[in-house]
């Protein structure tokens, strides 16, 4: 299948986002899916995975939206002025922007990383209502990866002796009462730490359209965590249908040198095609 | 919920052992004992523990003896279920 790409800045409410577009060239795509990548370094050393996943989507029929907030990324901004909040303003003019471009016919996902999932319920409650969710390896709380990113900062002292280390729970008090803070080469704000930190992800009650979800494991046999599991219980539990599946891979996010995980991309893109099928069917019918 | 195999999981996908932990006895020394655990494996090794079971571990929680052995590590997760339950 031909693919159609484009680079391109899209205008957002505080300067313009840079980002990148594949879709089938010569087709209508049955499925429209708008990435949420994972946040700071992890966005970046997922970069390669998540283009190279991103190509094949489109080649299997799906149009996919790449989108670097403002602040991050090769979007106009500084890290320090990004937060949360203004992510979620950036996903729903993308949304908007793919809805323009294909009107209402493609099934509407959200491709997750990471922290990219935290930003889900919020765009499943206003700008996104009924889209499925493809999640990879979610981050399910912003609290725990705050602390992730302020741990980094503070790795050489975690094992010395108690009297001379900080603490994150230090370098927390410090955002919070309003002092910006350099982590791992990125500037976070008071205001990107409490925003972060009240996000949780998890599926909203009620919710009816797709859920794929994956966690990847080095080792095998690949098991999902306990805390994916018990999240997954309790939104079953509410109705919402789930098809959930540990996978062995590399943690491509994390890892120094530059990792893919095939099997990832295939089973996602055997989840799209669960929908394309169905998509095919609605379409005939109408016809 | 099998725990020490969980923490095993976690130690091979961090320090990218390719499945040696799961020949890995309790009594096997981690720091000073296994070469990948630098301090910056430390604070990740935090981080995918508190993400796999769901749990928030203060810093004022670990020191040395925290990382000691796979036995203390995992005695140190069990607790910490313990303490959520």
């Amino acid at each position: 299948m031909k693919i159609r790409q484009d680079a391109f800045r899209l205008p957002v409410g505080e300067g313009e986002c840079f980002c990148l577009y594949r879709a089938p060239a010569d087709r209508a795509p049955a499925a429209a899916v708008l990435h949420l990548p994972a946040i700071g370094d992890e966005m970046n050393k997922a970069r390669a995975m998540t283009a190279q996943a991103a190509r094949a989507f489109a080649a299997h029929g799906c149009a996919v939206l790449q989108i670097d907030w403002i602040g991050c990324g090769d979007s106009s901004g500084e890290h320090a002025q990004t937060h949360p909040l203004l992510w979620l303003e950036n996903a729903t003019r993308a949304l908007e922007w793919m809805r323009r471009e294909h009107g209402d016919n493609a099934t509407e996902w959200l491709w997750c990383l990471r922290g990219g999932a935290l930003l889900a319920p919020a765009l499943l409650e206003h700008a996104a209502p009924g889209a499925s969710l493809l999640l990879w390896q979610p981050v399910l709380s912003g609290a725990q990866h705050l602390n992730h990113m302020l741990r980094l900062k503070l790795a050489g002292t975690l094992i010395d002796a108690r009297d001379n280390r900080s603490s994150t729970k230090v370098l927390r008090e410090r955002l919070l009462a309003g002092e910006m803070l350099s982590v791992g080469g990125y500037e976070i704000s008071p205001c990107f730490a409490r925003e972060l930190e009240a996000m949780t992800f998890q599926i909203p009650s009620g919710h009816r359209s797709r859920v794929v979800w994956f966690e990847l494991s080095a080792s095998a046999p690949a098991s999902l965590s306990p805390a994916a599991a018990a999240n997954i219980d309790g939104a079953r539990a509410a109705g919402t249908e789930i098809i959930s599946c540990a996978l062995q891979g590399p943690g491509f996010w994390q890892s120094v040198e530059i990792e893919h995980c095939e099997a990832l991309i295939a089973e996602s893109i055997a989840a799209f095609a669960l929908d394309l099928t169905g998509a095919v069917s609605r379409n005939a019918v109408v016809l | 919920m099998d725990t020490r195999n969980d923490v095993l999981t976690v130690l091979d996908d961090v320090l990218s052992l390719k499945g040696r932990s799961q020949n890995f006895p309790d009594d096997m020394r981690l720091m000073n004992g296994l070469p990948e655990l630098d301090s910056m494996a430390v604070a990740n090794i935090l981080a995918a523990l508190e993400e796999r079971f769901g749990f928030v571990i203060d810093d004022d929680e670990i020191d040395g003896s925290t990382f000691e052995t796979i036995g203390s590590l995992v005695a140190f997760v069990r607790g910490k279920l313990k303490a959520a339950r």
